[in-house]
């Protein structure tokens, strides 16, 4: 009896070991989440109220160094680079959830059907995917926008439907293998329409990889706007978005730091928090 | 007292339990598991899915299951050595001196862009230096032994050129290449055809006779062992239900469990049955630890007491013992009789 | 070709005539099967039997319309059916159903218990309210509990339990014929019996022919009425099971027979050479055993041995076919253990 009650406790350390590191995921998730709801508040005030206006200028008070007044001081025109960063993160982050609908919607239907309908299909949408992939994306993305004007749909259509080929090719490779499966042989014995077989015995298969890619695309469409804006091809001035508010500060980065150093700050812990929290659901779904 | 009499013996396990921990969950796979395999000595291990025949096999060679933390307690020893304290390392540097297995599936754990000469001396060479030339022909020894044909030219061969049974024939030639002392192979001709099934295990057998080491052949298929082991040993839901000589357990066994297993297996002679004597039920939840006799929700003999008290081991005859309440009345009757 | 007589009074269900079905990729082409003829009845098991590569399960493909045949017919109730499922007629096409090895892999995991059995009644355009009885019917049917079963996913019930919602789900398509591929095999021997008891009660019970795949012997003589032993793609010997595994006249179905085992019983002489069968990417000439086969001459290498009948419903593919009376005595347990029972 004594030795069964070891036994037990031995087991219980273990399972104590492994809750210990599941606390510290768990606490790392919070922190990243907390992030993206404060941002989300601070969103919400500066597009509901005008106690951060991302436009205000003061040239009085040009290139302030932290304080009360202004938490991240002061930029070249004199203004608050705390609200011009919260304004920034609503602009950013609408370009990323455009560019993760387009390429993860985009990407889905094609490779999905390219994985389950093979043949000629697959052939024509692989040769597509490389054609697109073959071409410097940066390149095209620049002149897209160039054509079409540095709006926030185009700017995040353009990036979504570059994503297109990489959601593809994730997507096409799980549909490959389920369509092997037999219970998918199995509905076309019993005659399932394939828009239903598709619905209901491809795509919840696909899902899981789609949900863990969409955080690393997410982060991307981010990383790859802050890039667009940095390089001037972003949303055009004064509107602000973190890229934008990076390439201003450039010039005074030895006199005001802060300038740059505020946005692109926010956009590395966004850009953290989302994959921490993607790998949770990774996790989940694995 | 002669000198066999004092060496160890291939394998001893004395009262294996085995958890598996991922995440809160706890499964419970072995536990109170004795064995002792002697050198020159064929055992096996009869279990179906879930039974933790597998397990035991890996637990024996070292081997855990990555991503999960397992709480093993109790004892194994291989040639008297300790399996169970030793670090990974050492079990690795050990295993295929002492201990090696041979796998369901040749192909897999082959790999398919070394040839395979080189694998089949990889429990030599890992261990000291060899010239290549005297691994390689000790490599085409070891393939001639096996009996694969021109082994000169197919020791230079992929995995991929061979077929099934060849291939399980060069997993027996890396298996036996130092010489183990015990020799473990978990279901190694499932994945073949039953012609090529006999041949594979005929080998096997004269492997053993050759060498004198130990062998444990783990089967689902009770009808293998016929002719082919001295002992099998009788698993289900992580435990031992029965064990003895083989030709007695696969003709007269004493178990409920092994009584059922042998009725439900179709037979190619006697009457055709149209209707198989199946066991109704299921095994129990692996995820609860299990209070008296794990068959007992199946068993047509269960009583009360089988659901709350762990069976006693009831020597039925001379090296054969069930693990049963219903065994151990029986033999109170004898006995009374008496 | 000879072909296996059926009782004029009964029409067979489903007939196969000299079905061929190749592979081919880039310049290479399987010769997968071979000129194979057979016929089945409604309420009759007929089992198909061979090692791997025997061309076993691509004949089931080949019946149900997933692969489509080079030459050859697949006649249901005397009609032909076009080679390609999707080009049969809609209202036949659910007549043939199948049951896979994978018991949990054949049942869409992400729906239940009850809506994988549905399916089938829904493409059909069953009511709602229709569909939910018959499911319930159904798991009856099987043996199982639709109260705690139905509403279950795949993923949380045990392959015996799965097997038996596929052959649920393959009879709500109320199925002329159906096909178990290898349906068994996965399972424990415990469960197997379970499953084995179900199939044959609903060829007795709804009348189904069953296409019984298999490599295991000692289940087909328990399940199936006619046996058909293939050899890489050929059929070399069809019959009644028991007549053909009492004493076979094909060498390579004694060589199958003794290597079967069995607790308690001691293998037989194995019957063959050790050698591989030829490649079956090569067309075949002869006989696929010869190189394995003790008896073979230089004609099995040169002439294919046609199907010959060798009995009232036997017939064999073998230039020296085994003395059937010889082999009855030789096999002594047939005999000797049917009497003792």
């Amino acid at each position: 009896m004594s030795l069964a009650a070891e036994a037990g406790r031995d087991v219980h350390a273990a399972v104590r070991a492994t809750r210990r590191r599941r606390r510290l995921d768990t606490a790392a998730t919070t922190v990243a989440a907390g992030w993206l709801i404060v941002l989300a508040v601070l969103t919400l005030v500066s597009i509901a109220t005008p106690l951060l206006d991302p436009y205000f200028q003061d040239f009085t008070s040009a290139k302030l160094e932290p304080s009360l007044a202004h938490p991240f001081g002061t930029d070249g025109n004199g203004r608050d680079v705390f609200a011009r960063t919260v304004a920034g993160a609503q602009n950013s982050l609408v370009v990323a959830v455009i560019t993760l609908v387009v390429g993860a919607v985009g990407g889905t239907l094609i490779g999905v059907a390219a994985g389950y309908f093979r043949g000629a299909l697959d052939n024509v949408i692989g040769f597509l995917i490389d054609a697109v992939l073959a071409i410097p994306a940066l390149l095209l993305i620049i002149t897209i926008v160039s054509f079409r004007g540095p709006s926030i749909t185009s700017i995040g259509t353009t990036i979504g439907l570059l994503m297109i080929p990489a959601f593809a090719r994730v997507t096409r490779s799980i549909a490959l293998t389920v369509r092997e499966r037999d219970y998918v042989k199995a509905a076309v014995l019993i005659d399932t329409p394939t828009p239903r077989i598709l619905v209901k015995a491809v795509l919840p298969a696909v899902a899981p990889a789609l949900v863990s890619y969409a955080f690393t695309a997410m982060t991307a469409a981010i990383v790859a706007e802050g890039s667009l804006s940095f390089l001037g091809y972003g949303l055009a001035a004064p509107a602000p978005s973190w890229g934008g508010i990076i390439a201003e500060g450039r010039a005074d980065l030895a006199t005001a730091p802060w300038i740059t150093l505020a946005p692109a700050l926010a956009l590395a812990a966004t850009v953290m928090a989302i994959t921490t929290i993607g790998e949770r659901a990774k996790e989940r779904y694995s | 007292m002669t000198a066999t009499a004092i060496e160890a013996p291939a394998l001893e396990v004395e009262d294996l339990e085995v958890n598996f921990i991922s995440g809160d969950k706890v499964t419970y796979v072995l536990e109170g598991v004795s064995l002792e395999v002697r050198k020159g000595e064929a055992v096996g291990i009869v279990g179906e899915s879930g039974s933790g025949k597998s397990v035991l096999a890996r637990t024996i060679l070292g081997i855990r299951p990555r991503g999960t933390v397992v709480d093993i307690r109790g004892t194994v020893r291989v040639s008297g050595e300790d399996q169970l304290g030793a670090t990974e390392a050492q079990i690795r540097s050990r295993a295929g001196a002492l201990a090696s297995m041979i796998y369901q599936d040749p192909m897999r754990s082959l790999n398919p862009t070394v040839r395979v000469w080189k694998q089949i001396v990889e429990a030599i060479t890992n261990r000291r230096r060899v010239p290549g030339d005297e691994a390689r022909s000790r490599a085409v020894e070891l393939l001639r032994s096996v009996g694969v044909p021109d082994p000169e030219a197919r020791a230079l061969a992929y995995p991929g050129e061979f077929s099934g049974g060849m291939l399980q024939r060069v997993g027996i030639a890396a298996a036996i290449a130092a010489h183990p002392d015990l020799l473990l192979a978990d279901e190694p001709t499932t994945a073949l055809d039953v012609t090529v099934q006999r041949r594979v295990l005929d080998l096997l057998e004269e492997v053993r006779a050759a060498s004198g080491m130990g062998l444990v052949l783990v089967t689902h298929d009770l009808g293998l062992l016929a002719d082919r082991t001295d002992r099998t040993v009788v698993m289900y839901a992580g435990r031992i239900m029965e064990s003895g000589p083989t030709s007695i357990v696969a003709s007269e066994p004493a178990h409920p469990y092994t009584q059922g297993l042998l009725a439900a297996i179709p037979r190619l002679t006697g009457p055709i049955q149209r209707e198989l004597p199946a066991i109704g039920g299921s095994l129990p939840p692996l995820s609860a630890p299990r209070a008296g006799c794990p068959f007992a929700a199946r068993c047509p003999l269960a009583q009360d007491r089988c659901a709350i008290s762990r069976p006693p081991a009831v020597t039925v005859a001379e090296g054969h013992t069930a693990h049963c309440w219903a065994v151990a009345d029986q033999q109170d009757e004898q006995e009374a009789a008496k | 070709m000879t072909e296996v007589t059926t009782p004029a009074d009964e029409a067979p269900v489903l007939e196969v005539n000299d079905l061929e079905v190749r592979f081919t990729s880039g310049r290479s082409t399987v010769y997968a099967v071979n000129d194979v003829s057979f016929t089945m009845r409604a309420g009759e098991t007929l089992a198909l039997v061979g090692e791997s590569g025997s061309g076993k399960s691509t004949i089931a493909k080949a019946v149900v319309g997933l692969v489509e045949p080079a030459s050859g017919e697949v006649l249901l109730r005397g009609e032909a059916q076009a080679g390609d499922r999707v080009r049969r007629d809609r209202a036949t096409r659910g007549d043939i159903q199948m049951v896979f090895q994978n018991p949990v892999g054949s049942l869409n995991p992400f729906m239940t218990v009850e809506a994988n059995i549905a399916e089938p009644l829904r493409n059909r355009g069953v009511a709602k309210a229709e569909r939910a009885a018959r499911v319930r019917e159904l798991l009856t049917v099987v043996g199982l509990d639709a109260d705690t079963l139905g509403p279950r996913k795949p993923g949380e019930i045990s392959g015996g339990q799965a097997q038996r919602v596929s052959i649920a789900r393959a009879l709500a398509s109320e199925p002329a014929v159906l096909i178990a591929d290898e349906a068994v095999s996965a399972l424990d021997v415990s469960v197997q019996a379970t499953v084995l008891n179900v199939l044959r009660r609903v060829v007795d019970e709804e009348q189904v022919a069953m296409l019984f795949i298999s490599h295991d012997l000692a289940v087909v003589r328990n399940v199936s009425d006619t046996v058909a032993v293939l050899h890489m793609g050929q059929l070399c010997e069809i019959g009644p099971t028991e007549d053909i595994l009492a004493a076979p006249a094909h060498h390579y179905t004694a060589a199958l027979r003794a290597a079967v085992p069995e607790p308690g019983v001691p293998l037989g002489d194995p019957g063959m050479t050790d050698a591989d069968p030829p490649s079956p990417r090569i067309r075949p000439t002869g006989c696929s055993f010869r190189d394995r086969c003790l008896a073979a001459t230089s004609r099995c290498a040169e002439v294919l041995p046609p199907l010959t009948m060798v009995g009232p419903e036997r017939a064999v593919a073998c230039h020296h076919p085994l003395d059937r009376d010889a082999v009855a005595s030789a096999i002594p347990s047939v005999t000797a253990q049917g009497a003792l029972a």
